[in-house]
């Protein structure tokens, strides 16, 4: 008669048995693996006894003060967003500013009409006093 | 972990990953005390499973954004501490220059010093008594096998999920918890037959 493996019975303890039925059957009909059973029930069993400190209610409150000191700050994305289309912007109007200098400085002005100022030497500019009478 | 609160968790892990630092600090608050619980679990240590509870929400914050919500955020913090809590416990060891017992020899027999008449198990449950036999055969237990046994017996972690926590093949998370149960109950079954 194959007893079942200490292993076989951990697995059943913890429900994962690959051989539920077989084992189960097996179990049934075998004092000794029942007994060998019932030891590592009880051992595991008490494991659970295993006492945990207590911990305080406001132990999550007290762990994120000593946290928050070391949480690099996280920026938020529409803010991150909105930075960089201000950016954006800025470097727009800087290069529309530059592009104006630019064009004043290179591009050449046309020729004033000549035909204008034969006519200012032609007609001196007409001064009056206050009261009207020609200078 | 009700799905109730996973949606929960799920919303608030949005509002931190965006940058809401009220939504992280509900995080640490909401799973504070669990993974206290595993982290002293694992390392037997307040001071160590405070350490370890803190460098896990470290890491989980430098991590949020690759957390991709296929497990709740509470398991997903578990596995972080579990992970936390191993290089913790094999750092400490190497600093000890304990060499891990990954296989059944060397161990010491810590109720070879029962006595030999014992109380009865209903007293000994209620001393402190057992939980300090516990704890010390879980000390005796290699941070591995340590890390396999808590996940199963105490987090109810299926055999596959512990491996995936320790990055090994399901089989090799089984062997570790065989191995775990059977020194703990070469260490704890004559404190059994003592209160018999």
């Amino acid at each position: 008669m194959n007893h079942l493996s200490e292993e076989e019975l951990i697995l059943r303890y913890y429900g994962e048995e690959d051989a539920a039925p077989a084992a189960g059957r097996h179990l049934d009909g075998c004092a000794e693996c029942r007994a060998l059973y019932a030891s590592l029930q009880r051992v595991l069993n008490v494991v659970d006894a295993l006492s945990v400190p207590e911990v305080a209610p406001d132990y999550g409150a007290r762990l994120w003060q000593r946290l928050e000191r070391r949480v690099p700050v996280r920026r938020r994305w529409w803010r991150a967003a909105a930075s960089w289309r201000r950016v954006a912007a800025g470097a727009a109007f800087a290069g529309l500013l530059m592009a104006a200098f630019l064009a004043g400085r290179f591009f050449r002005r046309p020729p004033e009409p000549a035909i204008a100022k034969a006519e200012l030497e032609q007609n001196p500019i007409i001064l009056y006093r206050p009261d009207n009478r020609r200078i | 972990m009700s799905s109730r609160m996973d949606v929960t968790d799920a919303a608030v892990v949005s509002r931190a990953r965006a940058g809401d630092p009220d939504a992280f600090r509900e995080l640490v608050e909401r799973h504070g005390r669990s993974l206290f619980r595993l982290a002293f679990l694992m390392t037997g240590n307040q001071q160590d499973a405070e350490d370890v509870v803190q460098e896990s929400f470290l890491r989980a914050y430098r991590q949020l954004d690759g957390f991709d919500g296929r497990a709740a955020f509470g398991t997903w913090m578990h596995r972080i501490a579990a992970n936390c809590s191993l290089d913790l416990v094999r750092a400490r060891r190497r600093r000890e220059g304990r060499l891990p017992l990954e296989d059944g020899g060397g161990a010491q027999d810590p109720m070879a010093q029962l006595p030999a008449t014992g109380p009865t198990p209903e007293r000994i449950a209620l001393s402190g008594e057992v939980s300090r036999r516990i704890a010390e055969a879980m000390d005796e237990l290699s941070p591995t096998e340590r890390t396999a046994f808590v996940l199963r017996h105490f987090e109810g972690m299926r055999m596959d999920d512990v491996g995936r926590v320790l990055e090994c093949q399901p089989g090799a998370a089984k062997h570790s918890v065989f191995r775990a149960v059977r020194k703990l109950r070469r260490a704890l079954d004559p404190l059994m037959s003592v209160a018999k």
